[in-house]
């Protein structure tokens, strides 16, 4: 994917948290308007539609009863897969679609009712039982919970580089502080790193709050051609560089724990972007556990590799920090509802560039990095975007 | 089967490589080709987390209980229970424990100059 091959006109979502009455259609219909009014748009200027599968509602075709109840008959549809990673990849392919001609504007939406659909229990039962992400002959008949399976990434980060639980809990703290500052954010109260370490335990090094949230929501971004993103004469956030890296689909098939194939997802979109870490004003980076912020700081190159626990400690993802990260809260505070999830950040990093932030408008949104991950931090999918198109 | 409570360990015969998860290929070298192979079940602990939050129900009443992984002296890795009475630790030396669920169960090796 070419530099600037495509831009984010509109990104929006749903009420996020505890919404009883919702659905997952309706809040992706509720993220579709939004985006689509920030984009000075309607629904009769969409030819293209990327989403991806919810578990609550296990449609075949989700793209199709998507678009039906959206009432648009796109060009181009295709539902994403590769779970937390699908976020950043719904733009990816959003991009190439309209690079290939295929189709000129395409809503990327997704979104989940996780919570009020399954309740808590029933996400966490589920989110371990088949179609997730433990293995089903090797891994679920021993009983992880996913957040198990990420705690044994965080218990050999903690061996082979003396992070700490108070490194962990910080990335937890700075979320919340950024929550706070989101009107939509399903947790704001503020919590402090005695509060995460002292909260019950989920699976060691882990307690609750070192685990994201299960909440309704749904996100949504608006992808479209250069030259229709230039004739809307708005703000755009482009897509200066991609990139993909897999790694591994069980937890127990990765040769090292501690270094993520995000290292080469993030290598291909600053090649594409011209760009290097140095250059990113902040990040929106896939926040499932706490672990994972303190893999992607390293992996994505803003940190030498084991040095990310002093990095976060040193206040530096805050949002007057060197590098603010998720300053929507994401989704250990602002929201999460499983795999449409990822879309959160990117709205995020799109809002900031455009301008859209509110309350916690950053100072310079120049260059911003979308990661998502999936699986147990097995596949990776890289975004660089940044205000202007050269 | 029959190689409990290893049942899906297999070497590849071309090139020798061992391998827990199920695949229909070699990684390595794409061979097809299988030998039965039943590991010692002697290793240390590559990581590892006690549960405390069970999935479902059905794990309920066993919690908490610690799930690793086990790098084998053999050269592969699978996942297993961990049992013992000290403090698992990475690099904790294990060996094979009785496994009657099915699943496999290590023991923690009493630490080197201890008793």
């Amino acid at each position: 994917m070419r530099r600037g091959a495509a831009a984010i006109v509109g990104a929006g979502e749903s009420r996020i948290g505890k919404h009883p009455d919702s659905t997952s259609l309706g809040l992706m219909a509720e993220a579709a308007t939004d985006a689509l009014a920030q984009a000075g748009l309607g629904f009769d200027d969409i030819d293209g539609l990327i989403t991806t599968p919810t578990r609550i509602d296990g449609w075949m075709m989700p793209c199709t009863v998507v678009a039906s109840a959206l009432g648009i008959q796109p060009d181009f549809f295709t539902t994403v897969d590769i779970a937390g990673a699908s976020g950043t990849a719904m733009v990816h392919q959003a991009a190439m679609a309209v690079a290939s001609g295929a189709c000129h504007t395409v809503l990327c939406v997704a979104g989940q009712n996780l919570l009020s659909g399954l309740s808590r229990d029933g996400a966490v039962a589920a989110m371990a039982s088949k179609g997730s992400a433990a293995h089903a002959e090797l891994e679920q008949p021993l009983g992880p919970p996913i957040p198990a399976l990420y705690a044994m990434v965080a218990q050999r980060h903690m061996h082979d580089f003396g992070t700490t639980p108070e490194a962990l809990a910080q990335v937890a703290v700075e979320a919340r502080r950024h929550a706070a500052r989101n009107p939509n954010a399903h947790k704001s109260r503020p919590i402090s790193v005695e509060d995460v370490l002292d909260a019950p335990r989920i699976a060691t090094p882990f307690g609750r709050l070192d685990c994201s949230l299960v909440s309704d929501g749904a996100g949504a971004v608006i992808v479209t051609t250069p030259e229709r993103a230039r004739a809307l004469s708005r703000r755009a956030a482009w897509l200066l560089g991609s990139g993909y890296a897999m790694g591994h689909p069980w937890v127990g098939d990765s040769a090292d724990l501690s270094t993520t194939a995000a290292t080469r997802s993030v290598a291909s979109a600053f090649a594409t972007a011209g760009l290097a870490a140095t250059d990113m004003d902040f990040a929106c980076l896939y926040d499932c556990f706490t672990i994972t912020v303190l893999l992607e700081l390293e992996d994505l190159g803003f940190c030498p590799k084991g040095e990310a626990g002093d990095f976060v400690l040193s206040g530096a993802i805050g949002a007057e920090g060197a590098l603010p990260v998720n300053p929507h809260g994401g989704l250990l505070s602002a929201g999460h509802c499983g795999v449409p999830a990822g879309l959160f950040h990117v709205v995020e990093a799109a809002r900031q560039i455009l301008g859209h932030g509110g309350a916690r408008q950053l100072d310079r949104t120049d260059h911003a990095l979308v990661h998502g991950n999936g699986g147990i931090i097995g596949v990776h999918c890289t975004l660089v975007l940044g205000g202007e198109d050269s | 089967m029959g190689n409990a409570p290893f049942d899906t360990v297999v070497r590849c015969e071309a090139c020798g490589q061992p391998r827990a998860y199920p695949r229909p290929l070699c990684p390595a070298c794409h061979s097809p080709d299988t030998v039965p192979f039943t590991p010692s079940g002697r290793g240390t602990v590559y990581t590892f987390t006690e549960v405390h939050r069970a999935p479902s129900p059905a794990f309920g009443e066993e919690v908490p209980y610690t799930i690793a992984l086990i790098d084998l002296e053999e050269g592969l890795r699978l996942p297993g229970r961990l049992t013992g009475s000290d403090a698992p630790r990475c690099g904790a030396r294990v060996e094979l424990d009785a496994s009657p669920d099915g699943y496999p169960v290590f023991r923690l090796l009493p630490e080197d100059g201890q008793p």
